[in-house]
């Protein structure tokens, strides 16, 4: 308690508002700008390989993504209410819900419905990944917030996500890890390793066993979903940078709960998928020059990244698209062929850059 | 008529032991000029201006002041043909007062203390410094050390004063006040010689520049002729010998983040720095005098402190850590080698043996208190071989060795330690060539065995030739980046400066 009151008073360990550098191999670049762009719309968001093609979630629509000359897409499915996560085996694609009920479409399931596990309600599914064709691993981000409402979830510091994994020919599911602050991405890795991504507490951790190990921690930026690539490495994808300003506001509680009830959402000085394109917001990249040093005074909130990680937790490259850009808020990345196919949910688009440069 | 110059170089060259640290120089200063001497570290700025000074004589060349050949044997020589220098390491007395170290040489058998504080009073209030002349000069800090140094030049009314980095140490208020100083100078008829790192101030207050390579002069003129870029690249343009100055071909790739440096603050020396270091890879910190980098360091190793209230956070393998002083940050592993072997590094009227065991000591917290002897002459003997160190007799006391050598103790007494992490600062600073290439190859090993190793230094050549990842000082923070295969000395430079 006392170690707690000097830490408030110095502005260290927990109440430090310190953020690590995005250096070495995150150092920032433009190459996410120079990525092509296959397909436009609004909100694009979670990428799968189903069926020979990639397929993604727009809205409540899943849609499928062919890859040629010229890409072109096309709807597959579409839902009452918008898609909030998607994963496939097979014939079987499984379709999470803002409503928070889990879909199973095609294959031996075909028509199945979860919206219980274990004792409680699925609110947010915001990840998910077949383990086998029977077994569907699940990340629900909060039990508090649908998905959309991920950035009061975040403000509020919540930590009520968790991971099951459900047996569906026999409906039952096994809690493999609680209190979670949003596990936003999740995906088998080489080794039998359960790779969750902790995107509130900015770190990557293993849950196949017992107790989870962290893979790689305080991370400079939030991490959305994450996919396994054949070389066995892990694409990373990163919403929103990390600001020392945010780290500051989620500290200041008083702050804090007068910018979430006075204030839109959308003008918080909070992460975002996408930024700067309302003047009521505060500037992005907006700086000062004093002796000679240009003093950032306003940061950013969104930022484009997909980084490659190694299973030991090394960042082995990385593609940036900055505050200046507009495809930023990436949340979802497979590996197509020698192509990596990414969404910028912020940016509105499909992007595909080449495999060896992200 | 032409004007005489009042300090003329003709063909002025200084060798030590045999290495030539200024060559054929041939260089000149109008009276009541401003004339900027510019060259990056090493460049032989110091030792040319040392001749006029009287600090050191040339091996070779001639040397007139005002027409007249001179040859200085002392500096008392050089003030009274009107010569004065103003050191970058400060010559008072610190435990004299700041009026009696004004005044210090001129004291008569019977002293007036009152009239004498009266009169630096005047001096001070003159100049526009703040400084108190009761203050006795080990409680002044580094600027006000340097105000009286520059307060003492002044009095002595010479016709020439050589002020070496004046700047470094002035906060932006007091660099104003000695730029008008300099222009109340010039006024005058005195001639100012002006060596300093910051461009921008050479250009903005000198008439002409000159700038050294590796103890050439390289380029000269009217300030007018200059810009920025131009003496950048004429300060770092070498031609760069092989062995030592040739840029990596081969990189490390980085290993796991070991060090993770978050927003860390202290005073005005290092403002909100931010950078990690990784496991098997040499990370480069290049700055200039000034820029935070050293100060970054031993707040890392605990022999600085950081910012009590939002100092910043460093982690280290994945353990937020603050070391208080150096010796749990050694325990952790983490060991800073220090730029100033001299003053920080050894304990020079003790042996080898004796320092590597110190320093063994130092860094287990659960040794015995007992020395042992024979561990001791075995820890010598296997450093003497490793790091191929070159005495006439194993027990000589390392005062007795060369700076080379003396470096590699340092080295070694840090290596006894088992680090995870070393951060060598300045490693090579006055080593000779062979011993750099010791060092360097050392620091190369050291790396493939995985160990994370930072090098400080302001000599760019070395960070080329060193590193895998450059990072850049300035102003107290880290402001860039680069993979050793984009990093060019023109960039880093550039980088460093602007």
């Amino acid at each position: 308690m006392f170690l707690d009151v000097v830490d408030w008073l110095k502005g260290s360990g927990k109440y430090s508002t310190s953020v690590p550098a995005m250096d070495g191999a995150l150092k920032a670049n433009d190459a996410l700008d120079a990525a092509d762009e296959l397909y436009r719309g609004t909100q694009p968001d979670n990428l799968v390989h189903f069926g020979g093609a990639a397929h993604f979630s727009i809205g409540n629509e899943v849609l499928r993504l062919d890859l040629g000359e010229v890409p072109r897409v096309s709807s597959v499915a579409g839902f009452r209410a918008d898609v909030t996560c998607l994963a496939a085996v097979d014939e079987q694609l499984a379709v999470g819900l803002e409503s928070g009920e889990m879909r199973i479409l095609g294959g031996r399931f075909d028509g199945a419905m979860i919206d219980r596990v274990g004792d409680r309600q699925t609110k947010a599914p915001v990840a998910a990944r077949f383990e086998n064709a029977q077994t569907l691993l699940l990340a629900l981000g909060s039990q508090n917030y649908p998905p959309s409402a991920w950035k009061r979830d975040l403000m509020e510091g919540n930590a009520s996500g968790s991971v099951w994994r459900i047996d569906l020919s026999s409906g039952k599911s096994k809690l493999l890890c609680d209190h979670m602050a949003f596990p936003y991405g999740i995906d088998l890795v080489s080794g039998g390793a359960i790779f969750v991504s902790e995107s509130w507490r900015h770190r990557i951790v293993d849950i196949s066993s017992e107790r989870p190990r962290v893979v790689v921690d305080d991370l400079p930026f939030y991490p959305a979903r994450i996919a396994a690539t054949s070389g066995g490495d892990v694409l990373v994808c990163g919403f929103a940078p990390r600001r020392q300003l945010v780290e500051f506001i989620l500290r200041e509680k008083q702050f804090l709960r007068r910018m979430m009830s006075d204030i839109p959402e959308r003008y918080w000085m909070a992460p975002a998928l996408s930024s700067g394109r309302d003047y009521w917001e505060p500037f992005q990249v907006g700086q000062i020059r004093q002796h000679g040093i240009l003093q950032p005074w306003s940061p950013t909130k969104s930022y484009g990244l997909l980084a490659t990680m190694d299973i030991a937790g090394r960042f082995l490259r990385s593609i940036h698209c900055r505050a200046g850009g507009l495809r930023h808020g990436i949340t979802s990345a497979i590996e197509s062929g020698s192509q990596i196919i990414m969404t910028s949910k912020g940016g509105g688009m499909v992007l595909a850059a080449q495999a060896r440069e992200a | 008529m032409a004007t005489i110059p009042v300090i003329e170089a003709i063909q002025l060259t200084k060798e030590y032991h045999g290495t030539p640290a200024v060559k054929n120089v041939t260089w000149s200063l109008q009276p009541g000029e401003v004339h900027a001497l510019l060259g990056e570290n090493g460049a032989g700025k110091s030792t040319f201006t040392k001749m006029f000074a009287g600090v050191t004589a040339p091996t070779s060349g001639t040397l007139r002041v005002s027409g007249r050949t001179v040859s200085f044997s002392g500096p008392k020589d050089a003030f009274e043909a009107g010569i004065a220098m103003v050191f970058q390491e400060t010559n008072l007395v610190p435990s004299m007062t700041v009026g009696q170290n004004l005044f210090l040489g001129e004291e008569k058998t019977f002293n007036l203390l009152r009239p004498l504080y009266i009169r630096s009073e005047k001096v001070f209030q003159s100049l526009n410094f703040d400084v108190d002349p009761w203050a006795v000069v080990s409680t002044l800090g580094s600027a006000k050390k340097q105000m009286v140094e520059i307060a003492r030049a002044v009095l002595k009314d010479v016709k020439v004063i050589i002020f070496d980095e004046p700047t470094a140490t002035l906060a932006p208020e007091e660099k104003g006040h000695f730029f008008a100083l300099v222009n109340h100078l010039r006024l005058r008829g005195v001639s100012v010689i002006f060596i300093s790192h910051a461009l921008e101030e050479a250009l903005s207050i000198s008439d002409r520049i000159t700038v050294l390579r590796d103890g050439e002069l390289v380029a000269s003129g009217l300030v007018t002729d200059f810009n920025r870029d131009s003496i950048i690249r004429a300060m770092v343009g070498r031609e760069l010998s092989v062995e030592l100055h040739q840029k990596r071909s081969k990189v490390r790739l980085a290993g796991k983040k070991m060090l993770s440096v978050k927003n860390v603050s202290m005073g005005r020396m290092v403002r909100n720095t931010s950078f990690s270091i990784y496991a098997g890879q040499i990370t480069g910190i290049f700055g200039l005098v000034g820029s935070g980098r050293s100060e970054t360091a031993k707040i890392i190793a605990g022999a600085y402190k950081r910012n009590a209230f939002y100092g910043g956070e460093i982690n280290f393998l994945g353990r937020q850590v603050r070391f208080r002083m150096p010796r749990p940050g050694v325990k952790s592993g983490i060991v800073y080698v220090t730029e100033d072997r001299k003053v920080e590094g050894f304990f020079e009227q003790m042996s080898i043996g004796e320092n590597l065991y110190m320093s063994l000591m130092a860094a287990d917290l659960d040794r015995s208190w007992l020395v042992d002897k024979r561990e001791m002459l075995e820890l010598a003997s296997k450093w003497f071989k490793q790091l191929n160190i070159k005495t006439l007799d194993s027990a000589s006391k390392v005062i007795e060795l060369s700076g080379g050598n003396q470096q590699k103790v340092v080295i070694a007494a840090a290596l006894v330690k088992e680090p995870k992490l070393i951060i060598f600062d300045e490693p090579t600073r006055g080593v000779d060539v062979g011993a750099i290439a010791d060092i360097h190859k050392l620091i190369h090993s050291l790396a493939d065995k995985g160990m994370g190793i930072v090098v400080i230094s302001s000599y760019l050549p070395e960070i080329l030739n060193l590193s895998d990842r450059i990072l850049v000082s300035r102003s107290g923070r880290v402001v860039e980046e680069f993979a050793a295969s984009e990093a060019t000395e023109d960039n880093i430079m550039v980088a460093a400066v602007h």
